[in-house]
């Protein structure tokens, strides 16, 4: 791989890559995603190889294993270019008829197309798909048309030209500029303003500032940034590399899971990939620009996720939490100025920059502006990776988008925001997907985790199930959030038993109360969260759990 | 001398220096000039060295505590006539029994070398605090304590007993049955604790159980290093998995991950080794290592079972699976089974919502696995 070395070579070579790619020529793209994955995709991409080897169609016909595709219920999912002829379910058995009949005869394999469960219609193509129909598909899409194992797929489909506007037409003030304006506000939960946080780093003292990117995704529910950085990794990195040039960091982190293998494999391909053409280490592009990433792990707990937790981690050291008088980004990893965004934020970032702050800030709601992804499961008949512009309703993403709950039970609740989270009955379906809405309503977006409750749904007990995960991953450093925890287990414990007493409510909510006072870190103080929302709206539930 | 001086060392050395019978004489009780009344800790003392006689298969009665005062020179005469007599008639030790002679001083041994132990057990659970003679015995006759000498000090030494069988050489379950006389039910039971414990593991090559650490042969060797040796990871693949990250601020979590990924868990004397190594105290790698669930201080069965407890693998019926699954395998999460064969985790989501409720074996996606179908499944695992 030759080293680029100015935005000139680099259109050269995007110029080169398309040149070589002919539209027309078929591909089969099968989900790679955590679901399909799950569901035995391996068998089919060997089976896929295989057969078209046996047909002597090995050069003429591309087969790639993508990133997820976002319809998971329905997995293993493959995708027949150039028609975009989407196959659901699909079995090693299935691949000799698809590669007779699609890929060579250009016929459509009737049984393995996406059929709505109740209607029964039917639906051919990716778009026409109501799971895909609804949704805006700004920074997923992209993982059906790319190998995430191949740098130039990222190029050619334009990958990169956001960092090269960046670096040669932009200064670091007006990258800082675009991305106030279009207020891209952060989505691992807190939905605090990138931009802001950005240039608090920026303007911090210390000559030697970090980026990092959050990919603990700990959160029980939630799969959309896995979904992202496995299947794009390079977009993640685009944003992350344009970060540190604003900011003038030197040194990037990534910190993600470490039971996904593909997602490893992926990332330490993408680096070194990127590493091999300049676009990583000294000098990038010729702009004069250094710029590097070292990758850490999460070794399984949930609570260093948490920033100043998670530095701790990139450390080497406990993940505790430690309190925020002084914010992270100003003394972060090593006491030194550190802008931490998760997965999704940083792969905003080159849209924002390519298309620009007023294009990015048509999308969305007045102070919610772009795409969401959410991950979409529990209850509900199609689960899997969604992405909506902020704005539209719960309703869409639960019925349109979702297929409504199976089984022809009722929905009872929407809960997002996972173990910290919130859940909002079915009476506020209508909510629009807005942080400051949700906020409101009682159900914190988070990190995107949207969950499906049936009417079967005991919300005490639900409210009992969040707080034993968070009992397990507690780090246990102050006091408010590992002892309230234990308490209100307790309690919970004998209300699910049906020995409930007089003034447990009570007792509870001054416990849930002191936790959001005085715990160190958000951890504690959100623990109580879905205690207080279940007790906004579903309290019949726990006084039912009183013995009288 | 006061008998409360009479320590549990003593008698059991007189014991295994070959004694038939061990007398202790004192003074009565409540006739203490001192007020330190030892001859009560004496009578406690002499009570539980007569319960692990029992225990290693010995007659008790070949110990006998008498209160004799100074003034009492016939009693004196006439009960160290009967205890010879007494002794006589049960015969020389272990051979009156039917002990083997190496047995008998093997589990001598292994007594022996449990009696800091046991004195601590003593002072921490056992200790009659009541002064009157009938208090004591009351209390050693009781069901309170036999279940605390079961639990605290039988199973031990049975434990004891098989770690040092197994430090010879890998054994089977009925070698050690035979040779420690307990049902080979016992003996799971005790293979089991001592697994979860880290201290021996199934091995499948030979269907032996072997020790976790072979003590080296060559004991003159003082380093600590080699002294014991990892039996799976040689130092050598320490070295050069620390030598990959060596300098490097922040290694160690990547040292462990990489060093579990090799070994599937992380001994004691790996940890002591990768501290010397990095030169990272001892104190830190365990604090790094027992707190992020991902590093495992005990050993893991051959097939990893995982039942994901997420959020929406809850909401599916994850806690069915699992109660399927345990009662499936017989053990509950966090153990491992008598044979090794699987060992059963809980844990949050691994990002496979859509596929719930899900199990995950040796790395291997289930999903949508209903408790019948879990049966079906766990049958391709032998």
């Amino acid at each position: 791989m030759p080293r680029i070395n100015s935005a000139a070579e680099l259109d050269a070579l995007r110029k080169d890559i398309l040149s070589r790619k002919d539209p027309e020529k078929p591909a089969i793209a099968i989900c790679s995603g955590a679901g399909c994955h799950g569901l035995g995709n391996g068998g089919l991409i060997r089976a896929f190889e295989e057969e078209i080897e046996k047909h002597g169609l090995a050069g003429t016909v591309d087969i790639r294993a993508t990133g997820c595709h976002g319809m998971c219920e329905q997995g293993p999912n493959v995708v027949i270019y150039p028609e975009e002829i989407y196959y659901v379910k699909v079995t090693p058995e299935d691949v000799a008829e698809i590669v007779k009949q699609t890929v060579q005869g250009k016929k459509v394999v009737d049984r393995l197309v996406y059929a709505d469960s109740v209607s029964g219609e039917k639906a051919v193509h990716l778009n026409e798909i109501p799971f895909y129909k609804y949704q805006s598909r700004n920074l997923i899409s992209n993982n059906t048309r790319i190998d995430p194992a191949n740098i130039d797929d990222y190029i050619g489909i334009g990958g990169y030209a956001a960092l090269s506007k960046a670096l040669f037409e932009m200064k670091p003030e007006d990258v800082l500029g675009e991305v106030k304006k279009a207020n891209l506000r952060g989505r691992g939960g807190g939905g605090f303003p990138a931009g802001l946080k950005w240039e608090t780093t920026r303007n911090a003292q210390e000559k030697q500032k970090y980026v990092i990117v959050n990919g603990h995704e700990g959160e029980p529910g939630a799969f959309m940034d896995r979904a992202i950085f496995t299947g794009n990794p390079h977009l993640v990195l685009e944003g992350l590399i344009i970060g540190a040039y604003t900011i003038g960091a030197q040194q990037g982190f990534i910190y993600t899971r470490h039971d996904s293998k593909l997602l490893k494999k992926n990332i330490d391909r993408a680096l070194e990939q990127a590493r091999a053409y300049g676009l990583l280490g000294d000098d990038i592009l010729g702009s004069g620009f250094n710029f590097d990433v070292e990758v850490h792990f999460d070794v399984g707990i949930f609570v260093s996720g948490e920033s100043s937790a998670l530095m701790r981690s990139i450390e080497g050291r406990n993940p505790e939490p430690r309190p925020k008088y002084i914010r992270t980004s100003v003394s972060g990893i090593w006491d030194k100025p550190s802008n931490l965004n998760n997965v999704e934020t940083w792969a905003n970032v080159p849209q924002i920059i390519e298309k620009g702050a007023d294009w990015y800030a048509e999308i969305g709601t007045e102070r919610s502006k772009g795409t969401k992804m959410i991950s979409l499961s529990g209850n509900v008949v199609n689960s899997g990776v969604v992405e909506v512009p902020f704005g539209i309703t719960l309703r869409q993403i639960v019925y349109d988008i979702g297929g409504g709950v199976p089984n022809g039970k009722k929905l009872k609740a929407i809960h997002f925001g996972g173990a910290m989270g919130g859940s909002i009955p079915e009476s506020l379906i209508d909510t629009p997907l807005d942080f400051d809405a949700l906020g409101k309503a009682g159900a914190p977006l988070g990190a995107g985790a949207l969950m499906v409750m049936d009417e079967d749904t005991n919300m005490v007990d639900a409210t009992r199930f969040f707080l034993t995960f968070l009992a397990n991953e507690s780090c246990g450093k102050c006091v408010p959030c590992r002892e309230g925890i234990r308490q209100l287990l307790t309690i919970l414990g004998d209300m699910c038993e049906g020995k409930g007493e007089a003034g447990d409510i009570e007792t509870m909510q001054e416990i849930a109360e002191v936790m959001s006072a005085a715990s160190l870190c958000a951890l504690g103080k959100t623990a109580t969260d879905p205690l207080k929302g279940t007790l906004r709206y579903f309290r019949e539930e726990y006084e039912a759990a009183i013995k009288s | 001398m006061c008998t409360g001086r009479v320590d549990l060392a003593f008698m059991l050395r007189a014991f295994s220096n070959g004694k038939d019978g061990v007398f202790i004489g004192g003074c009565w009780p409540g006739e203490c000039h001192y007020i330190t009344e030892g001859n009560y800790l004496a009578l406690s003392m002499m009570h539980l060295c007569r319960k692990l006689l029992t225990l290693i298969g010995l007659d008790p009665q070949r110990l006998r505590l008498e209160w004799i005062s100074a003034s009492e020179g016939s009693r004196y005469a006439e009960v160290m006539n009967d205890f010879s007599q007494t002794v006589k008639s049960l015969g020389p030790l272990g051979e009156g029994e039917g002990i083997d002679k190496n047995i008998l001083a093997f589990r001598m041994k292994t007594l022996q070398s449990m009696i800091p132990y046991i004195k601590l057990v003593e002072v921490e659970r056992l200790r009659v605090r009541l002064k009157s003679v009938e208090a004591v015995e009351a209390f050693y006759d009781s069901d309170e304590f036999d279940t605390m000498f079961r639990e605290l000090i039988a199973d031990k030494l049975a434990i004891c007993q098989i770690m040092a069988l197994l430090r010879e050489k890998p054994r089977s379950t009925g070698e050690l049955s035979q040779l420690l006389g307990l049902s080979s039910s016992e003996i799971s039971r005790h293979v089991n604790i001592a697994a979860r414990q880290g201290m021996c593991r199934f091995d499948e090559s030979q269907n032996l159980i072997a020790a976790a650490y072979h003590h080296d042969a060559d004991e003159t060797v003082a380093k600590a290093e080699a002294d014991v040796k990892p039996v799976a990871l040689g130092n050598a693949k320490i070295d050069q998995i620390v030598e990959k990250y060596q300098g490097k601020p922040g290694a160690l979590i990547h040292v462990l991950m990489d060093v579990q990924s090799e070994n599937q868990w992380l001994p004691k004397e790996i940890l002591s080794t990768i501290s010397q190594k990095l030169e990272v105290p001892l104190s830190r790698v365990i604090q790094i290592a027992s707190f992020y669930k991902t590093f495992r201080l005990t050993p893991k069965g051959r097939h990893e079972i995982h039942v994901c407890n997420g959020t929406s693998c809850h909401l599916r019926g994850a806690d069915r699976l699992l109660d399927s699954v345990q009662e499936l395998i017989g053990i509950r999460p966090g153990e491992m089974d008598a044979d090794s064969k699987f060992s059963l985790e809980t844990g949050s989501c691994l990002g496979c919502c859509t596929l719930g409720p899900e199990i995950i074996i040796d790395g291997q996606h289930h999903g949508r696995i209903s408790p019948d179908k879990a049966q079906d499944l766990l049958k391709n695992y032998a």
